[in-house]
């Protein structure tokens, strides 16, 4: 009773759950283009992100990252699983709740060279979706899209020209207005910087920072930059495999890292000064086909820690601190 | 844009001058000639001159007494001029027999255009959209039987079933025999009617092409970021395909579209042949077979500058549909 009363507390400060979201991929073959299999690219992933913070997701490639944001959106059909924003099960809604609720929940994709249509000039790609969903007045619409883009760091003449007369940089400036336009109160960042020069990355880092701050928004920010992770979240979900395997906030997962895994990740991270003798951890082997994971624990081929009840057993994830949960046998 | 077409057109002209000289070349060495046969034909008549006195007045008469280079220089400063000599076999200006047959070739060619773009896109966009779902395989070997079908074989099939078997058309020409006894409206319906078959060849034949090219494109924009972005803006489904997905597909159907502008005028030289009209492509065909170069060289040269222009015309369009294409 207690417990949930707790929780129920708690949920005007979460914006965002996902229970238990799973995600597979059909692998088909053959003539009749039977089943043979499935790709476990998000397998049972739970966690919750608080209004006005920013939760970092990272991971090597493959691993699942861009598939659990794809999902949380609805962008790609879950497998099962429940994701909750705003106290409404996304799942739950019929296609015009759905199209009505995209106004909230935006991405910002990885690649801004093809996430634009070179077909249509800016100011279409930023206001289109605002016309479309009729979320300004006509009247005020042109100013509407001028503070837009004068916020993102574009100019308002910039409108009637095409994509292709844009810089990287820029571009990624137009998938963020485009994505503001709508007013959201979340936005998935699917690796938004890491298609652009490091000279670039700051500069749009500190854009969606002040962003937030500016606008109460919610970010989910994938990424395989570890610093830049770090810069710019408040809690971190490290994952392998398609599942989640540590979490915790941001301090306790880069000063205290748990998880092998974990560790392993943050020993790769370059330090700017040669004279110290960096410790990294060297995984062997290859990351393990999602579509036929390892039994028990899934990075046991892996690991250096690697116990007899890894190799059977699925670890569950734990609060090992306060606020900072590991899936791992050895904190059991 | 203005220079970059200028200069298209200088460097056509350099490509139509070549052409025709490789077909007057080609034209000129075959193993048999109009004069030739005709020479032996006036000679083999009672009484008259041998087929060598025959040949030598003929190929003076006929201008072939020259060589090829400078038979090819002397139609070509007449051409210039817009003269193209009398047709051998037809015995009339070549333009005149031009102006009376290109009339029924392009009624021809512009409907089965139409009818092939207006069905040809949608069914492949929505081969698109369901991509391996039943519709998907249905329409897929549809286009695949167009394609694969020869035209003679499918208007066989056609004229079999339509005019032997059902009697609803009649089974060639492009008049009834009652024709002049009707009023101008009906005349219209006649001339409609005798279309149908042609028309149905034509464009179940060539529909098979552009059907594919068109889902193979959507299906590539489908698949593309910026798609997803559409769908991320909370976009109706129809308007992410039909303004967002299509704008894009356009692109390369284009140049198909402007590819097919020399089909447009230059006749069906099968169907037509099979259905006995009087178009281009017909007249084109009995022009080579007989030998008749004046002929032969208008049609080439006429082809070469449909196909030419249709490549301009394309690369024009890609600039209006394509704003990186856009020549500052």
């Amino acid at each position: 009773m207690e417990d949930k009363a707790i929780r129920d507390q708690d949920s005007d400060d979460i914006i965002l759950e996902v229970r238990n979201l799973k995600k597979y991929f059909p692998i088909k073959a053959g003539v009749f283009s039977k089943q043979k299999g499935e790709v476990k690219a998000v397998d049972d992933i739970s966690f919750k992100i608080k209004r006005g913070s920013t939760m970092g997701l990272v991971g090597e490639s493959g691993c699942g990252k861009s598939t659990t944001g794809r999902t949380i959106l609805r962008l790609i059909e879950k497998t099962s699983g429940e994701v909750i924003f705003k106290g409404k099960d996304v799942y739950g809604l019929d296609k015009n709740e759905l199209r009505e609720l995209r106004t909230k929940m935006q991405i910002i994709f990885q690649d801004p060279y093809s996430s634009l249509s070179p077909r249509l000039p800016v100011g279409e790609i930023i206001g289109e979706a605002v016309k479309e969903h009729g979320l300004v007045p006509k009247d005020q619409y042109e100013e509407y899209l001028d503070n837009i883009m004068t916020s993102c760091g574009l100019q308002s003449f910039h409108k009637d020209r095409y994509p292709h007369e844009f810089s990287g940089g820029q571009r990624q400036r137009i998938c963020i207005a485009r994505s503001l336009a709508v007013n959201p109160e979340f936005i998935v960042c699917d690796e938004p910087v890491s298609a652009l020069d490091v000279s670039i990355q700051a500069q749009i880092i500190n854009l969606l920072k002040d962003l937030q701050k500016e606008r109460n928004l919610t970010y989910l920010f994938i990424s395989h930059d570890l610093s830049v992770v770090e810069h710019i979240s408040d809690t971190v979900g490290v994952m392998y495999l398609g599942s989640l395997v540590e979490y915790g906030k941001t301090e306790d997962i880069f000063r205290n890292p748990l998880h092998p895994y974990t560790k392993a990740l943050l020993s790769a991270v370059p330090i700017p000064n040669p004279d110290v003798r960096m410790n990294r951890i060297i995984l062997e082997g290859s990351i393990p086909s999602p579509a036929d994971p390892p039994k028990g624990c899934k990075f046991h081929t892996r690991c250096g820690h690697c116990m007899d009840i890894c190799k059977k057993e699925v670890p569950m994830m734990k609060e090992v601190e306060k606020d900072h949960f590991v899936a791992c046998h050895l904190y059991e | 844009m203005r220079k970059f077409i200028l200069r298209r057109l200088a460097v056509s002209v350099v490509i139509l001058f070549f052409v025709a000289l490789i077909i007057y070349t080609i034209m000129r060495s075959m193993p048999s000639s109009f004069v030739e046969n005709m020479a032996r034909e006036k000679a083999s008549l009672p009484g008259g001159k041998s087929y060598r006195e025959w040949l030598e007045q003929l190929n003076e008469s006929y201008g072939l007494d020259k060589g090829i280079l400078g038979g090819f220089f002397h139609w070509l400063g007449q051409a210039i001029r817009g003269n193209f000599g009398d047709s051998w076999a037809f015995n009339v200006p070549v333009t005149q027999k031009f102006k009376t047959v290109i009339f029924d070739s392009f009624v021809l060619g512009a409907i089965s255009f139409i009818l092939q773009i207006i069905i040809a896109i949608p069914l492949g966009i929505k081969a698109a959209k369901k991509q391996y779902s039943k519709s998907d395989y249905a329409i897929s070997v549809f286009a695949l039987i167009g394609i694969s079908l020869p035209s003679f074989f499918f208007a066989t099939i056609l004229k079999w079933i339509f005019s032997v078997k059902l009697g609803w058309f009649d089974l060639f020409g492009m008049i009834g025999r009652m024709h002049e006894q009707l009023s101008p409206f009906g005349k219209f319906l006649d001339r409609a009617h005798h279309m149908v078959l042609p028309v149905v060849t034509l464009t179940i034949v060539s529909i098979g092409s552009l059907m594919r090219y068109t889902r193979t494109n959507m299906l590539e924009v489908l698949n593309s970021d910026y798609i997803r972005t559409a769908r991320a803006k909370g976009l109706a489904e129809k308007r992410v395909i039909n303004y967002h997905a299509f704008r894009n597909t356009l692109i390369p159907i284009v140049t198909i579209i402007g590819g097919s502008l020399p089909a447009l005028f230059g006749g069906a030289m099968i169907t037509e042949t099979l259905f006995q009209i009087e178009g281009i492509g017909y007249t084109a065909y009995q022009a080579m077979t007989t030998g008749d170069i004046p002929f032969s060289m208008f049609y080439i040269v006429f082809m070469a500058i449909l196909t030419l222009l249709g490549n301009l015309i394309a690369d024009i369009l890609y600039a209006v549909v394509d704003p990186r294409v856009r020549v500052n």
